[in-house]
């Protein structure tokens, strides 16, 4: 009898053994499945986008340029002699004036004249760094991180069902403080069977 | 593994069970800081207990060997009560951390209820979830 009772509790420890197990797997799991959404949403883009925040970058700079320079000086016959200079700021709370109006029309001016030459530079550094990384377009990436998320929820609601189930059997598991709180709230008919 | 998210339906009765198994978190770690207590108390009294055989094993030259087997003994009960004491210290910690766990649980469910406009069971004191 005392030999029965002890195999039964043996077998009771094996199946909350087998329990706590399938709980911690799952919670690794749940990690493995947040890093790989981080992955996702830190991922390069691809070179096409890339190239292309590049030439908006390079658009928005020649226009400010060009919308900065005092061409109307040009018009007036004594004021024309100073030609397109553009001033520093003075701020009078500043040492030294800002010079940053005319990196910004030096940079526009470049990008005017010598943009393709530019590009090719910049691309090709581009794809060295690119290299072999994985990169994603913005709906590649919008498709995954949701296909991902997607099957992270379904993994916490495995976990709350574990959970809840381990519970019932009188066995209290501490959940986790970062749990899912649609899982915590789901109800159990939304809950995969255990 | 689901590849879209699933219609999920949500039961405000959870919020219940979240809130007592905070309370079972709190009653544990109360009962194993009483208990860490104890330990310390007993630790204690076994520590002097050595302590007091060996001055007693310097006073009394002529008994030295059984005084010696009596310090021994003393002491080998005093770091096993130690040892009990270092592992009631993990399981207090266990039992802190499963409080805070507890409570960062039920407070993202309330959040998410309201957020939801799912109505929270009377039985559900938001107090609960403060430090």
């Amino acid at each position: 009898m005392i030999r029965d009772l002890l195999k039964s509790l043996r077998g009771k420890l094996d199946e909350t053994g087998a329990a706590l197990r399938t709980v911690e797997e799952l919670r690794e799991t749940i990690e493995g499945k947040r890093r790989e959404i981080e992955a996702i949403e830190v991922a390069p883009q691809t070179m096409a986008e890339a190239m292309a925040a590049f030439d908006a970058w390079c658009d928005r700079a020649a226009q400010d340029a060009v919308d900065a320079l005092p061409i109307r000086r040009l018009l007036d016959p004594v004021a024309a002699r100073a030609g397109l200079t553009v001033q520093p700021i003075a701020r009078s709370a500043e040492a030294t004036p800002d010079a940053s109006p005319i990196a910004q029309a030096a940079l526009g001016m470049v990008f005017l004249t010598c943009r393709d030459t530019l590009r090719d530079v910049i691309e090709g550094q581009v794809a060295d760094l690119l290299g072999a990384r994985e990169a994603l377009s913005a709906d590649e990436r919008a498709a995954r991180t949701d296909r991902a998320r997607a099957e992270l929820l379904a993994l916490e609601l495995a976990e709350e069902a574990a959970i809840r189930a381990m519970e019932a059997a009188g066995i209290p598991i501490a959940r986790r403080g970062d749990a899912d709180p649609r899982a915590l709230l789901a109800a159990d008919a939304s809950l995969p069977a255990p | 593994m689901a590849k879209t998210a699933p219609q999920l339906t949500y039961d405000p009765a959870r919020l219940v069970a979240l809130q007592s198994s905070l309370i079972e978190a709190r009653a544990t770690f109360r009962g194993k800081r009483e208990r860490l207590h104890d330990l310390r108390a007993e630790h204690d009294e076994l520590r002097r207990t050595a302590l007091t055989r060996a001055t007693r094993e310097s006073d009394y030259p002529g008994a030295r060997d059984e005084a010696a087997k009596a310090t021994d003994a003393a002491t080998k009960r005093a770091d096993a009560a130690l040892a009990r004491v270092n592992a009631a210290s993990v399981e207090l910690s266990e039992a802190h951390a499963a409080v805070g766990a507890a409570r960062h649980a039920l407070a993202a469910a309330l959040k998410f209820a309201d957020g939801q406009g799912i109505e929270v069971p009377a039985e559900v004191d938001r107090r609960e979830v403060l430090e």
